[in-house]
């Protein structure tokens, strides 16, 4: 496996630094949170690839040292399988009845919070306020603006 | 709206059903909580798809069930809830008793197993509270209730004398009066002397006891009833809060199955119709719906014709002189009964296919035959059940109940009386028709029908529920039963359409959006129209041929394939969801994470400064400064300077700003200025316009003044020639008057004129009139002698005919003599036959003769032989004796000679035989000649008879046709010797008429003449009057000319 590049490290290390910072300055950052972290890094893994690569959904179950944490960004760094910006588009597409490019909002909530890895109607509330999407008078937003907001996020 | 306030609505839902089972359902045999009422639920949604409300309505509440139940069936649910349920307290609010003690209920208390029912009203309770009923709603339905159940409980007797009712005991009457807010001596009063309209008078009418008994009953199955209607209402009002329209909905209907009883009654016939009308729907969409579409779609596909068209049977139920129909009719007539309900029922209906006579013997009156089975109603009770009558004074009284709950329910109350049920009352009629009322039938079939259409217009799916045992067992399947249900009910049918078609289809757009998913390259970028991309993802999806069929419009696929499609859809959506989520996931971890680092940054700022301040604190200098900032003005100078400045430059704005409009003010004066220069000029040239006017005014004043003396003068002198004038024109009317008279003597001669004028014209007109009729006898001759004409052409018609008979009749002479002729020859020739026979005869008896002749000869000749053969037995015995071979030689010769000629004689005698019998054989073909040359002659003789008959006739009615002739003629003679008779009557009539009238003319032209005269004499006169009258105006004209002189005079000698 090839190495981390030492901006890669530099950049683990800062991230690690800002989370041991939050949780106690004990060196240690706990499991539940290696998803948080790789995402800081810039990555996008799903929630299964977090549990294969050693994450834990509750906290306090296990605790991670820095060393420990390095290789799990490298390996799911390597593995590179996101979805596109045409898939999703695909996907979005199947919720277009009219072809015009617009979805209903609500529906668009509803597959976040009620398929797949499910969002919380909370966090579907703040992805809507980051990204700033307002349903128009009939409640459809735009999808391809709005999948572009998502992917474009802060990148760091 | 929010889907939080969505689910809620949904729970509710829920909860909503929850009071309406408490009230409508009940156990029965089948079922421990059947529904006995049916239901059609609509959950509306908006356009984002989201609950907007809902919507119930019922249908047919078996109210029966309150009155009475079947052997371990029991009421309805809430009955048992609130006498196990409640509290000692709401016992005592709402005078509860003991299940047993109300005759209502039939078998008492009834478990139901697994349920409690007080925990139920529990429930019950809760879920009223939840929709929002406040506690006295809840207070007034169970009261509502408990008095029904007391209904039961007021016991009748018929009083000893008359057969009136009476009600001894009234403490439940007074419960209930208390529980209905009304007053307990009219309430009771209501149910045993009702007071009836009978023409224009009210009056008291006696009721027995089986007249209350089933008032009473009505009137508490109306009120359970009405109570459950108003329930239905209030839970729809809770239902529907939004106002917002809902864009579609989801229905489901839930209504009483097919029913056959042992009896089966009007209720029954309406449960019945309901399902004909719902299975014919399901036929229709799932059999002929479905197959059209394939037609429509151009898919290859056989029509199967299922054969299950009900509608026969529905139109025997609904049609106009249908089953309803005339039970709804024969209500109309005053003297109906069931009974001649059920004969007019079977004299219209017993030739439908769909419609059975009962058996005999049978307690049945009528049977239909529907898709489920040939059921027998029972017609006992029918009218009053259509009818539903009730008491319209209790009634009354409710409408006007102290409750409003109870008024409320009553107030859209529109009933068929109770007098009005009587068939015996004669008005009843006229009275029920006036009040537009609407029987249950009726009623029904509007709802039914409204709801047909609302089912119509929907894709409607359906969920049969089948009773898989009759034990109420889980896990056991009666397979039998089962089968019997789904045969029943075409689902059979269904399932063989469904494997053979294909159920499932989708349009091409709509499969396009929905499924290209599993087809990422499929469909190349830019327009392409919808039957090609599906096509090409079909390839693209590798589907066997035989699971789907393109169609017009629309992809067909047979049963499960799109399942599986929608199944991999999912599987790839949520593929990508969950990567799309993880994004969203990443964008918000690193959203936070900034946040964390701004945060963990400003953190740092702040501890650094702090430590900044921890060390600086203790410094004198800077304690010195933190003391002596403040004081120091310098540091605000510059702060000073910018809010100066700032203010001078508003000032100097507002400065310009004010020069601006003042500028602007300026010119506007100046504006106002030269406006002003302007009107003051207009009013100098008025003002000198205004004086001219004013002296011109003097000037005329002072002529008017002059003027005003002149006519002054003048009139003095016009007075005195006024009584000039007058004086001469009291003469002229006297001229007038005489002028007058003689005018109206005139008229009065003109007058007589006119009247002989009158009286000519009318005989003028009598004298046309006769004309007219002379005309019209004229015309009568002609028809007269048309007819005659016609008559001679029927006559001369006649004898051309009798000349036709009578030549047919001379041919059949013709024809009578040939066949006499024939007859004699054939009778000769029998004469001669008879000859032949008798010669014959003769012939056969000589040879007979001979024969017996020959026979004794032979006889002889035999005795001889016999003789001979004895003597030459003797003599062989002898010649034995004595010289036997030469004796024996001569005897043996004798003998041989005997022999021979015997021989000979037999031969003879054949010969003879033979000829005897060919004769016999001659004789007997000549019988059988004879016979038939008889039966000939017997034949030609009957002929000959009918000939003559037929002749005879012939003659006859060539006779009676010439005596109709004749007849005929001598009325035509008479009838033309009337007709000249009265033409001649008429002429002379006519003709003295006319002399008559002619005279009379004459004496009035000779009177007209001397009127003339007369006329012309009053003419000189009036001339004479006139001239004289000229001469008078003349005189006149010189009077006033000699006045006018004399006044002129009189003026000039005046000015002089």
């Amino acid at each position: 496996m090839a190495k981390l590049s030492e901006d890669e490290v530099e950049d683990c290390k800062e991230v690690f630094d800002l989370f041991d910072f939050w949780d106690g300055r004990d060196g240690l950052v706990d499991a539940a949170k290696v998803g948080d972290f790789l995402r800081s890094l810039g990555l996008n893994p799903t929630e299964e690839q977090i549990l294969k690569s050693g994450g834990c959904k509750k906290m306090g179950e296990k605790q991670y040292k820095l060393d420990e944490l390095m290789p799990i960004y490298q390996d799911v760094l390597a593995a590179k399988d996101a979805g596109t910006f045409a898939d999703f588009m695909e996907a979005f597409k199947t919720f277009d009845r009219e072809g015009q490019g617009y979805v209903s909002l609500a529906e668009v909530r509803h597959f976040l919070s009620a398929m797949g890895d499910r969002l919380t109607d909370e966090e579907v509330d703040e992805i809507m306020k980051s990204t700033d999407t307002q349903e128009d008078l009939d409640g459809n937003i735009k999808f391809e603006d709005f999948i572009k907001k998502v992917m474009d996020g802060p990148s760091k | 709206m929010s889907s939080s306030l969505a689910l809620n609505l949904m729970m509710n839902i829920y909860y909503y059903i929850s009071p309406m089972e408490a009230f409508g359902n009940a156990k029965t045999i089948k079922n421990d909580n059947s529904s006995r009422f049916g239901k059609f639920i609509r959950i509306n949604f908006d356009n984002s798809g989201y609950i907007s409300g809902a919507n119930i309505e019922s249908y047919l509440l078996e109210k029966s069930r309150l009155i009475r139940q079947n052997p371990d069936e029991r009421s309805f649910h809430i009955v048992y809830q609130l006498v196990s349920g409640s509290s000692p307290q709401l016992k005592k609010d709402l005078l509860l008793e003991d299940l047993k003690n109300y005759s209502f209920m039939t078998n008492g208390a009834i478990p139901v197993a697994g349920v409690d029912d007080s925990d139920m009203l529990r429930e019950t309770t809760e879920a009223m509270t939840i929709m929002g009923m406040p506690p006295e709603e809840q207070a007034a339905v169970f009261k509502c209730v408990s008095g029904v159940m007391l209904m039961g409980n007021m016991k009748f007797k018929t009083e000893r004398n008359t057969d009136q009712a009476v009600l001894p005991d009234n403490t439940t009457a007074q419960k209930i009066s208390k529980l209905f807010g009304v007053n307990v001596t009219d309430f009771t009063k209501a149910f045993l002397r009702p007071r009836i309209k009978v023409g224009r008078d009210y009056v008291t009418k006696a009721q027995t006891k089986e007249q209350v008994e089933f008032a009473v009953e009505a009137i508490s199955k109306a009120v359970y009833e009405r109570m459950f209607k108003w329930l239905v209402a209030r839970i729809n009002k809770s239902l529907d809060r939004t106002k917002r329209q809902g864009a579609s909905f989801i229905g489901i209907l839930d209504i009483a199955g097919f029913e056959i009883f042992d009896m089966n009654s009007f209720e029954q016939l309406c449960i019945n119709y309901t399902n004909e009308k719902l299975q014919q729907l399901f036929n229709h969409t799932m059999f002929i719906l479905e197959q059209e579409e394939y037609q429509r779609e151009g898919i290859d596909w056989k029509f199967i014709d299922f054969g299950l068209d009900l509608q026969p049977t529905i139109e025997l139920l609904e049609k106009p002189l249908g089953v309803l129909a005339l039970l709804d009719e024969e209500c109309w007539f005053p003297k109906a009964t069931d009974k001649s309900f059920t004969e007019k029922l079977i004299a219209q209906h017993s030739n439908h296919p769909k419609f059975e006579k009962p058996e005999f013997r049978a307690n049945s009156d009528f049977r239909v035959i529907h898709y489920a089975g040939s059921v027998p109603y029972n017609s006992a009770q029918w009218l009053v059940k259509n009818m539903d009558p009730l008491n319209e004074n209790v009634v009354a009284l409710l409408q006007s109940s102290n409750d409003n709950f109870m008024q409320g329910i009553w107030k859209d109350a529109e009933i068929v009386g109770l007098g009005a049920a009587q068939s015996s009352d004669s008005t009843f009629g006229a009275r029920t028709r006036k009040g537009m009322f609407r029987t249950v039938g009726q009623l029904y079939k509007e709802q039914l029908s409204k709801l047909m259409v609302t089912l119509r217009n929907t894709n409607p799916n359906f969920v049969r529920c089948i009773i898989p045992n009759h034990e109420k067992r889980a896990g056991k399947i009666d397979s039998h039963l089962v089968l019997e249900q789904l045969r029943c009910n075409g689902v059979l049918e269904g399932i063989r359409i469904c494997r053979q078609g294909f159920p499932n289809r989708i349009i091409f757009q709509e499969f396009r959006t929905r499924y290209e998913l599993l087809t990422p390259n499929a469909i190349p970028k830019g327009f392409m129209d919808g039957k090609k991309c599906c096509e090409r993802m079909i390839q693209a999806l590798e589907l066997d041929p035989n699971l789907y069929r393109i169609g017009q419009s629309k992809i067909f696929f047979r049963a499960g394939v799109l399942a599986h499609l929608e199944e991999e859809r999912d599987l790839k959506l949520s593929e990508i969801i969950i990567r799309f989520q993880a994004y969203a996931r990443g964008m918000l971890a690193r959203r936070n994470y900034q946040k964390r680092l701004q945060q963990l940054s400003a953190i740092r700022i702040i501890q650094r400064n702090c430590a900044a301040y921890l060390k600086l604190r203790n410094w004198q200098w800077w304690r010195l400064f933190t003391k002596v900032k403040p004081l120091l003005q310098v540091t605000k100078a510059d702060e000073d300077l910018k809010v100066k400045e700032e203010e001078m430059k508003k000032l100097a704005d507002l400065a310009s700003k004010r020069e601006a409009d003042l500028k602007e003010y300026e010119s506007r004066q100046q504006q106002l200025i030269s406006e002003k220069n302007e009107l003051s000029e207009q009013l100098q040239a008025e003002r000198e316009l205004c004086q001219e006017a004013d002296e011109e005014r003097a000037h005329l004043a002072a002529r008017k003044r002059e003027m005003e003396d002149a006519i002054s003068e003048m009139e003095n002198r016009l007075e005195e020639a006024d009584d000039v004038i007058g004086r001469m024109e009291s003469d002229k009317a006297q001229n007038q008057k005489l002028l007058r008279d003689l005018e109206e003597q005139l008229e009065d001669e003109e007058q007589q004129r006119q009247k002989l004028q009158l009286e000519k014209v009318t005989t003028e007109s009598k004298v046309k009139k006769l004309e007219e009729d002379l005309a019209v006898f004229t015309d009568n001759n002609t028809k007269l002698s048309k007819d005659r004409k016609m008559l001679e052409e029927k006559l001369a018609e006649m004898t051309s005919n009798l000349a036709e008979e009578e030549e047919k009749s001379k041919g059949l002479g013709k024809l009578k003599t040939k066949y006499e002729q024939i007859i004699a020859d054939l009778e000769e020739k029998l004469r001669k036959e008879q000859e032949a026979r008798k010669e014959l005869e003769k012939m056969r008896r000589r040879l007979e003769q001979e024969i017996s002749e020959l026979r004794d000869q032979l006889a002889d000749k035999e005795n001889q032989i016999s003789d001979l053969q004895l003597r030459w037995l003797r003599e062989t015995r002898s010649c034995s004796i004595l010289s036997p071979p030469v004796t024996i030689l001569c005897r043996k010769m004798y003998v041989c000679m005997v022999l021979y000629r015997k021989n000979q004689l037999q031969k003879a005698l054949r010969e003879m035989e033979g000829e005897l019998n060919d004769l016999k054989d001659d004789f007997d073909t000549e019988k059988k000649n004879r016979q038939r040359a008889d039966q000939q002659r017997k034949d030609l003789s009957e002929e000959l008879e009918a000939l003559k008959t037929e002749l005879e006739e012939t003659t006859e009615t060539g006779a009676v046709q010439q005596q109709i002739r004749l007849e005929r003629e001598q009325q035509v003679e008479k009838l033309k010797k009337s007709l000249e008779q009265e033409s001649a009557q008429k002429t002379a009539q006519l003709t003295e008429v006319k002399q008559k009238y002619s005279a009379q003319i004459e004496s009035l032209n000779n009177e007209l003449d001397n009127l003339k005269k007369t006329k012309s004499g009053i003419d000189k006169a009036k001339s004479n009057l006139e001239s004289e009258n000229a001469e008078l105006d003349q005189e006149l004209k010189q009077m006033s000319t000699a006045r006018n002189e004399s006044e002129r005079k009189r003026s000039s000698w005046k000015l002089r």
